[in-house]
């Protein structure tokens, strides 16, 4: 869980919100059913305050008590759904990335930036469209994958300041980037070409293009990627880098966003 | 209410016709004051929730995190997930799970099938229970009386023409549907669209899930749904209920 960020006013400031999301997510990461001692030490709370919060959402609908255990009930999609919903991105994107994956044959994620991972918000696979229900939420560290350098490549430099003090470059396979520095020179790259790719820096065997999503206001928001264990990242560049580049241009134009994404130089 | 509980109703508020909210819209909507309103907004803002651009404030990626620590730890949702993929694949159209959820059905689970026209409600989408072949099968089991409140609370006139009108016409259904196993909205709920449903029940005979398929009307009568559809579905929902 964040800490409070400093520059906001103590009086606009509703602890019990932060810390009752704090209950909710404290189940995330498979932990179907939660007594309330465990529910206390992963959302960092006192037993009497963690036990104050789980009454006021069993009240409100979101968390069923059944004995001396917790878990979540499906009204937590209200809260979750409405942003995918009110986005309209899933609708938007999947039409648009069936299309792909008919005709390159591999894997297409698109996935947004959440702290120092990258998220899946769709993802749609050459075997059939895996569960969304399933897939959504699923993280990856951004600077490890194309996706994560699409989206980075565009934060302020402020914002690309935070991103490094929350994160730890850690070597995930030999290829990973893991200086500063480097991630920086990999961005700067990023920006003039317009898409990133990642070479082993994930997984090994594993290779990804991705290119940027735009929302409304023109800022990169999303990677769309596809990755592939077969493919040379050569191959993924000069056979699909074209198609992916028109398909998340037109994401993001039907997002509204007056830009798109560069094309290749 | 307590900072918690307006919060979340703040949260509640964004869908698809509300992509954006000002505080004065998002405190007439859940009866605040506007002060009220603008902590709970500030503090969603600060947590990274919601983003404001000094006069409207818009979710962001972060409340997937919510959804999925329900997705990621029901059983219901994750053991549903294969079944409704065979049943997309074999069958060709969308495959849902439901539950009720207040006065609606909630969709928790989704199998989307390979066509440009969508149908039916993706996960976290809901419609009023009574209005939905989902919502008439999960309330199949109801006493008389909490029926006809639910069905009464809970509609608010037809959604298109071709829907049941009045309790006393919904009531019929919800109990010839118990009786006979499925229940089929016609165009009820969109012109264009169909829904076939099934009761997954538990071992007291208790219905604890719907699962249901849709197709656009151009794509199957009602007659290819019962005969096409309901084998499978009946069959993928013995065996959920049979894992629960």
């Amino acid at each position: 869980m964040n800490g409070r960020p400093e520059d906001v006013d103590q009086r606009d400031y509703v602890q019990s919100l932060e810390r009752g999301l704090a209950v909710i997510l404290a189940f995330a990461d498979h932990h179907p059913r939660l007594t309330l001692s465990e529910v206390a030490a992963a959302a960092g709370l006192s037993r009497p305050t963690a036990r104050r919060l789980l009454l006021t959402l069993e009240a409100l609908g979101y968390v069923r008590a059944d004995g001396r255990a917790f878990s979540l009930t499906p009204h937590v999609l209200s809260l979750g759904y409405a942003y995918l919903n009110s986005l309209d991105l899933t609708a938007i994107a999947q039409p648009i990335m069936e299309r792909i994956v008919a005709q390159v044959h591999e894997t297409c994620t698109l996935a947004t930036l959440d702290g120092s991972d990258i998220v899946y918000v769709s993802r749609i696979s050459t075997r059939r469209i895996s569960n969304l229900s399933l897939v959504i939420g699923a993280r990856l560290p951004a600077y490890a994958s194309a996706m994560g350098q699409a989206v980075l490549a565009d934060l302020s430099p402020g914002g690309l300041r935070h991103y490094l003090e929350i994160t730890e470059l850690e070597a995930i396979t030999p290829h990973t980037i893991r200086t500063e520095a480097a991630l920086h020179e990999r961005l700067a790259k990023v920006r003039t070409r317009g898409w990133a790719e990642v070479d082993q820096e994930l997984e090994t065997g594993l290779r990804s293009i991705a290119a940027p999503v735009r929302g409304s206001d023109g800022r990169v928001f999303a990677g769309l990627g596809l990755s592939s264990s077969a493919a040379t990242i050569r191959e993924l560049r000069e056979r699909h880098l074209p198609l992916l580049l028109e398909g998340a241009a037109e994401i993001s134009s039907r997002l509204g966003s007056e830009f798109s994404g560069r094309l290749p130089s | 209410m307590g900072g918690l509980a307006k919060g979340l109703a703040i949260a509640e508020c964004f869908d698809r016709e509300r992509r954006r909210l000002t505080v004065t819209e998002a405190a007439t909507m859940t009866g605040q004051t506007p002060a009220a309103a603008r902590r709970c907004m500030r503090t969603l803002e600060a947590l990274g929730y919601l983003s404001y651009d000094g006069k409207f404030f818009r979710p962001t990626p972060r409340f997937v995190r919510l959804a999925a620590a329900y997705t990621e730890t029901d059983p219901l949702p994750r053991l549903a997930a294969p079944l409704l993929d065979r049943l997309r694949d074999e069958l060709g159209e969308s495959a849902s799970i439901a539950v009720l959820d207040g006065p609606d059905v909630l969709f928790v689970a989704r199998a989307e099938a390979h066509h440009i026209v969508v149908t039916g409600q993706r996960v976290g989408g809901r419609i009023a229970a009574p209005l939905s072949a989902a919502g008439r099968v999960l309330m199949g089991a109801m006493p008389d009386e909490e029926l006809r409140r639910r069905i009464e609370a809970g509609v608010h006139g037809p959604m298109t023409q071709k829907a049941l009108h009045g309790a006393p016409a919904i009531m019929a259904e919800v109990r010839a549907a118990a009786e006979r196993g499925y229940s089929i909205t016609d165009e009820e709920v969109e012109i264009g669209l169909r829904a076939i449903a099934v009761p997954v029940v538990d071992p007291a005979g208790q219905p604890v899930a719907a699962m249901s398929m849709s197709a656009p009307s151009a794509r199957a009568t009602v007659e290819q749904m019962i005969d096409a559809f309901l084998p499978g579905l009946q069959q993928a929902a013995a065996a959920l209920a049979r894992m629960l």
